[in-house]
C-alpha cells in the first residue's frame, strides 16, 4: 500500500529528525576533543590538539585504553566460539533443550547489569579475589554472549541445512561438516557477532568498576569516574577515541552482514 | 568414462520400520535393489518415501529392521561412513566453493591424492558436460547447470549406490525432461545402483527399472513400469499412476492373471483381467484407463460396451477429455481425438467400448 | 543486532526447504544440545550463581532474616526511588514506542537511500558507547550548552529549568538509548508480516486508518511487546545514564544499588535492594509476556 506523497514527505522529515537525535549529539564529542577550553563547552570557543596530546601522554588514560582493548579482545575471543556453538544448538537441538538453555543465555540482556555486577562482586569477595581483570574478562564474555547468539542465530536461520546433509552423505563427520561447510558459509555472521562482543566489552563500565574499579580501571571506568567526580578536559578525547573505534567496528559489522547475506543466498 | 558396473552394490531393506512417537512413518518395508538397478520410490507426500530414503542415507535411524548395502549391515552406521552419493532436492551445492571444489568434496574426504582428485573431478564434470565451468561459483550457474554439478558431486567417488531425493522438482518442465534423459544416460554409463525418490509418475515411469509405489508408510506394489501401469493390483496404484475410471460390481471368482466377469448394478456383465485373486462375494473394482476407451459399439466379442449420457467436455489441446454418466450414476472419462469431435456433444447418448484385456479387475478394499 | 535489523531479501519458495532439521533421536553424545555446554559453563558461574549468592545474602547477612527487606520497605527514600524508577521507565517506554513505531514504518516505506540512512542511524546508535552518548548530552543540555542558549534566544527563562542533573535529562538520554531497540523489535516483525493482508483488507473496503488499527497493529503486536519489554526492563534498572544525566537527589533504583556497592559498603541492604529490583524486573517480564500471548 503506497502512502500519499504528502504523508510520506512528513514521515521522512520525522524520520530524519529522529535519526539526527540518535546520532548527532554523540558526534559533538569529536569537536570538543579539539577544544581550547578546559570546560565542557559546545560549540568550543577555539580548536587545538592540546588535549589530544595530553591524553596520549597521560599513562593513566593510555593504560586504561590498552586495558580496555585487551579485555575486549579476550572477552570476544571467549564469547564468539561459545556463542556460535550455542546458536548452532538453538537452531538444531530439540525444543526441550532450548527452553532450558535459552533463558540462561539471554539472562544478561534482561537482568540489570548492576545486579549481575553486584552478585559477581560479592562472589569475588567471598572467594577473596578482588580486583582481578580476569574476572572482568569472563563477565564481559558472558555479557556479550547474547549478542553473539542473536547475530549468529540470525545467519543460521537463513542457512540451508541440506548443505550439512550433503556434506555428511559425501563423507564428512558432524564436526567436519561444521568446519568445512557451516562455518565458512556463516563466517561473516560469526565475525559480526565478534564485533558486537568487542563493542559490548568496550562500552561496559559497571561490572568492570565493581570488580576492578580501583586496581585496574578500563577506559569506560576511567571516563565514568572523570565525568561524575571531576571536570576533566581529557574525557572528550577519550570519548572520541571510543567513538572512532566503535564506528570502525560498525562499518566492519555492516560489511560482514552484507557478506553473510550474499553467502547464504544461493 | 572409466566406470564399470563392478562397484555397484545390492541394497536390501528388511522389515524396516520407523516410529515417530506412536506414529509409524513407515513400516513393513521389504525391498531388494539389485546391483546396477534403477529403483524409484513413488508416492504422494507423507507416503514414507523420503523417510525410507533418509534411513538409507543415515539421516534417520530405523526403529527396527535392517539395511544392508553390499556385504555390510549399515542400519546403524553413521552417515559419513556409508560411502554414498546423493542428489538433493534443490541441489544443496556448497555456496562458498567453486564447481570444482564442490565436486572434489567427496574425494577430499576420502583423502584422495591431488592427482586422483583432479582426474576424477575432471571426468565427472566432463560426464555432465560442465568441464568449462569448473571455476564458477554455484550462484553463477543456471538451475540446470547446478543440477549437473550436484549429479557430478554425487558420483565422482564412484559410490556403490546413488540416492536421489526429488532431484528434478526444482526445475521447470522443459529442463526437467532434458535432465531426465541425462540421468538415464548417466545411469547407463555408470552402471551404478540408484534409489530415486519422486512424486512424479512420469519421472518414475520413464527412468526406472522397477517402481515401488508407497502409500501411508507401506509398500503398495512393486514392479516394472509396464507391470505397474498395466496391471495395478489395487485402487491406489491404479489411481496414482495415470488416470483411471473405477466401476464397482459383484464378481464371479476370478483368479489372478485370468479374464473373468463382473456384474454391474444394472445387471450388465463386464469382463476384465484380474491382477489379483478376486473372490466371488466381494466387491470388485473395474479399472478402465481413459485412453483405452473407444467411441462406438464393441468391434469384437472380447470388448465391453457401456451406454452413457455425455455430461462434460474439456478441451486439453492435444485431445478432448469427455465424461459420460452411466445409468447407475457412475462416471466414465475417455479421450476424444479432434477428428471425432463432431460425434460428441453434451447431453448426447453414446456407446463406448473397452477391450477385455485392458479392463483390470481388482478387489475393492471396502 | 545489525544482522536482524536491515530488511531481509524477499522470501522465496525455497523458504520451506530451509527449515533446519531437528534431531529426532540418536545417542545422547551426538545430541546438538551438548553444544550449549561451553556457553552454559561460562554463564552459570559468572551470572547464575552470583545472582543466587546475592539473593541468599539478602536473607543471611547480619542480622539476617527479613531485616533488610523490612528496612527497605520502611524507607521513604526507597519508596520514592522505586516510584521514580517506574515513572521514568514508563515515560521512556511510551516515548520510545511513539517514536519507534512510526520510525520503523517510515523506514520500511521510504525510498532506498533514505531508508538506508534511517536503518544506518539505528545501527550506528546501537554501536555508540552509552557513556559517550550520555556525556554528549551533558554538554548539549548543560549550562551554557546549545539547547539552553537556543531557549534563551527564544526568550524562555532557563534559570528554573534543569535540563540535566534531572529526570528530564535521564528521559532524554534513555529515550535515545531505547528507540533503536524499539525500532529493531518492530522492524523485525514488520519484515515478516504479509503485505498482502493489508492489500486484502483494502480490497474489502478498509481505509488507511481502519487498516492500521484493525490489521496492521494486531500483526505488529509481537514486535511492539518485545520492544516495550526490552526498553522498559533496561530503563528500570539502568545505572550509567541516570548516574551521568540524573541528580543524586533524584536517584533511580540502579544508582541506589550501585551506591551500596561503591560507597556505603552495606552488603545486606544492597543485596536486598538488588533482590527487590530483580523481582520487579521478573514481574515486569512476566506481565509483558502475558500481554504478548493474548
Amino acid at each position: 500500500m503506497k502512502p500519499r506523497p504528502v504523508t510520506m514527505a512528513i514521515g521522512i522529515v520525522f524520520g530524519l529528525l529522529v535519526a539526527a537525535y540518535l546520532i548527532v549529539p554523540t558526534l559533538t564529542v569529536i569537536p570538543m576533543a579539539f577544544s581550547t577550553s578546559r570546560f565542557l563547552e559546545f560549540p568550543p570557543p577555539g580548536y587545538s590538539t592540546e588535549w589530544l596530546t595530553r591524553f596520549f601522554q597521560d599513562s593513566s588514560w593510555t593504560d586504561a585504553l590498552v586495558r580496555s582493548l585487551v579485555v575486549a579482545g579476550s572477552a570476544a575471543a571467549i564469547a564468539t566460539p561459545l556463542g556460535t556453538l550455542a546458536a548452532y544448538a538453538i537452531v538444531t537441538a530439540a525444543r526441550r533443550a532450548n527452553r532450558l538453555a535459552e533463558p540462561i543465555l539471554m539472562m544478561p540482556m534482561m537482568v540489570p547489569v548492576v545486579i549481575s555486577g553486584f552478585g559477581l562482586y560479592l562472589v569475588t569477595l567471598l572467594l577473596r579475589t578482588p580486583g582481578n581483570l580476569g574476572v572482568v574478562v569472563l563477565a564481559h564474555a558472558g555479557l556479550a554472549i547474547p549478542f553473539v547468539v542473536i547475530t549468529v542465530t540470525a545467519s543460521l536461520r537463513s542457512f540451508d541445512f541440506r548443505l550439512v546433509r550433503a556434506a555428511r552423505v559425501h563423507g564428512a563427520s558432524a564436526a567436519g561438516a561444521f568446519f568445512r561447510v557451516v562455518l565458512p558459509v556463516i563466517g561473516p555472521g560469526v565475525g559480526a557477532g565478534a564485533l558486537m562482543a568487542l563493542m559490548v566489552s568496550l562500552d561496559e563500565p559497571v561490572v568492570s568498576m565493581f570488580i576492578a574499579g580501583d586496581t585496574a580501571p578500563t577506559l569506560p571506568v576511567r571516563m565514568f569516574g572523570s565525568i561524575t567526580y571531576e571536570l576533566n578536559p581529557l574525557v572528550p578525547v577519550a570519548a572520541s577515541v571510543l567513538t572512532v573505534v566503535t564506528l570502525t567496528l560498525l562499518v566492519g559489522s555492516l560489511l560482514l552482514t552484507r557478506l553473510t547475506r550474499r553467502r547464504t543466498a544461493v | 568414462m572409466t566406470a564399470t558396473a563392478t562397484h555397484a552394490a545390492r541394497l536390501e531393506l528388511s522389515d524396516l520400520k520407523k516410529l515417530y512417537g506412536d506414529i509409524a512413518a513407515v513400516e513393513q518395508i521389504d525391498l531388494t535393489v539389485e546391483p546396477g538397478e534403477f529403483v524409484t520410490l513413488l508416492g504422494p507426500s507423507g507416503s514414507g518415501k523420503s523417510t525410507t530414503l533418509g534411513m538409507v542415507a543415515g539421516f534417520e535411524t530405523p526403529t527396527s529392521g535392517t539395511i544392508r548395502l553390499g556385504e555390510r549391515d549399515i542400519t546403524r552406521l553413521v552417515t559419513h561412513k556409508r560411502n554414498l552419493g546423493m542428489v538433493f532436492q534443490g541441489y544443496a551445492l556448497f555456496p562458498h566453493m567453486t564447481v570444482f571444489e564442490n565436486v572434489a568434496f567427496p574425494m577430499k574426504l576420502r583423502k584422495a591424492s591431488k592427482h586422483q582428485t583432479r582426474t576424477a573431478v575432471g571426468e565427472a564434470l566432463e560426464a555432465v558436460s560442465l568441464g568449462h565451468l569448473a571455476d564458477r561459483k554455484p550462484s553463477q550457474l543456471s538451475g540446470g547447470q547446478q543440477q549437473r554439478v550436484a549429479l557430478a558431486r554425487a558420483f565422482v567417488h564412484r559410490p556403490p549406490i546413488l540416492l536421489m531425493d526429488e532431484p528434478l522438482s526444482a526445475l521447470d518442465k522443459a529442463l526437467r525432461t532434458q535432465m531426465r534423459d541425462e540421468i538415464r544416460r548417466l545411469h547407463r554409463e555408470l552402471g551404478t545402483t540408484v534409489l530415486f525418490v519422486t512424486h512424479d509418475q512420469e519421472e518414475a515411469l520413464s527412468l526406472s527399472d522397477r517402481i515401488v509405489v508407497m502409500c501411508d508408510g507401506r509398500i503398495s506394489q512393486v514392479g516394472t513400469p509396464t507391470e505397474m501401469y498395466e496391471s495395478p493390483q489395487n485402487e491406489f496404484v491404479s489411481g496414482f499412476l495415470g488416470a483411471a475410471n473405477f466401476l464397482s460390481g459383484t464378481p464371479e471368482h476370478v483368479a489372478a492373471g485370468t479374464v473373468g466377469g463382473v456384474r454391474l448394478g444394472n445387471g450388465q456383465r463386464v469382463c476384465g483381467r484380474a491382477t489379483v485373486d478376486v473372490p466371488s462375494g466381494c466387491t470388485a473394482r473395474i479399472v478402465l484407463r481413459p485412453e483405452d476407451g473407444q467411441l462406438g459399439g464393441a468391434p469384437s466379442p472380447d470388448w465391453n460396451e457401456f451406454r452413457v449420457t455425455l455430461t462434460e467436455l474439456v478441451y486439453l489441446g492435444e485431445r478432448i477429455k469427455a465424461t459420460g454418466k452411466l445409468e447407475s450414476g457412475e462416471e466414465l472419462s475417455f479421450w476424444v481425438s479432434h477428428h471425432q469431435a463432431g460425434q460428441v456433444a453434451i447431453g448426447r447418448q453414446l456407446v463406448l467400448s473397452w477391450p477385455h484385456r485392458r479392463t483390470v479387475l481388482i478387489e475393492s478394499p471396502a | 543486532m545489525t544482522a536482524t535489523m536491515t530488511p531481509a531479501p524477499p522470501t522465496t519458495s525455497q523458504e520451506n526447504h530451509r527449515v533446519p532439521w531437528r534431531h529426532r533421536q540418536g545417542a545422547w553424545w551426538a545430541s546438538p544440545a551438548l553444544l550449549y555446554v561451553p556457553a552454559l559453563a561460562l554463564m552459570v558461574p559468572v551470572f547464575v550463581i552470583p545472582t543466587l549468592v546475592m539473593l541468599s545474602l539478602s536473607f543471611t547477612s547480619e542480622p539476617g532474616g527479613l531485616h533488610w527487606y523490612v528496612q527497605a520497605f520502611q524507607s521513604d527514600l526507597v519508596r520514592a526511588v522505586l516510584i521514580r524508577s517506574f515513572a521514568i521507565a514508563f515515560t521512556v517506554t511510551a516515548i520510545s514506542l511513539l517514536i519507534g513505531l512510526p520510525y520503523a514504518a517510515i523506514a520500511r516505506r521510504a525510498p532506498r537511500p533514505i531508508a538506508n540512512v534511517l536503518y544506518g542511524a539505528i545501527a550506528a546508535s546501537l554501536f555508540f558507547s552509552v557513556i559517550v552518548r550520555a556525556y554528549a548530552w551533558l554538554s548539549i543540555l548543560g549550562h551554557g550548552g546549545p539547547v539552553q542558549l537556543a531557549l534563551q534566544w527564544l526568550g524562555i527563562d532557563t534559570d528554573g529549568l534543569r535540563l540535566v542533573n534531572s529526570p528530564f535529562g535521564v528521559v532524554v538520554g534513555m529515550v535515545q538509548y531505547g528507540v533503536p531497540f524499539m525500532v529493531l523489535a518492530i522492524a523485525d516483525v514488520m519484515r515478516r508480516t504479509d503485505d498482502n493482508l493489508e492489500r486484502a483488507a483494502a480490497t474489502l473496503g478498509s481505509g488507511p486508518v481502519h487498516r492500521w488499527i484493525h490489521v496492521k497493529l494486531p500483526m505488529l503486536k509481537p514486535g511492539i511487546v518485545a520492544g516495550v519489554t526490552i526498553v522498559f526492563v533496561t530503563t528500570l534498572g539502568y545505572y550509567i545514564i541516570p548516574a551521568i544525566l540524573g541528580s543524586p537527589r533524584e536517584m533511580m533504583i540502579g544508582e541506589l544499588i550501585g551506591s551500596q556497592v561503591g560507597t556505603t559498603l552495606n552488603w545486606g541492604y544492597g543485596s536486598a535492594l538488588a533482590s527487590i529490583l530483580l523481582v520487579l524486573t521478573g514481574l515486569a517480564l512476566w506481565l509483558l509476556n502475558l500481554l504478548g500471548r493474548k
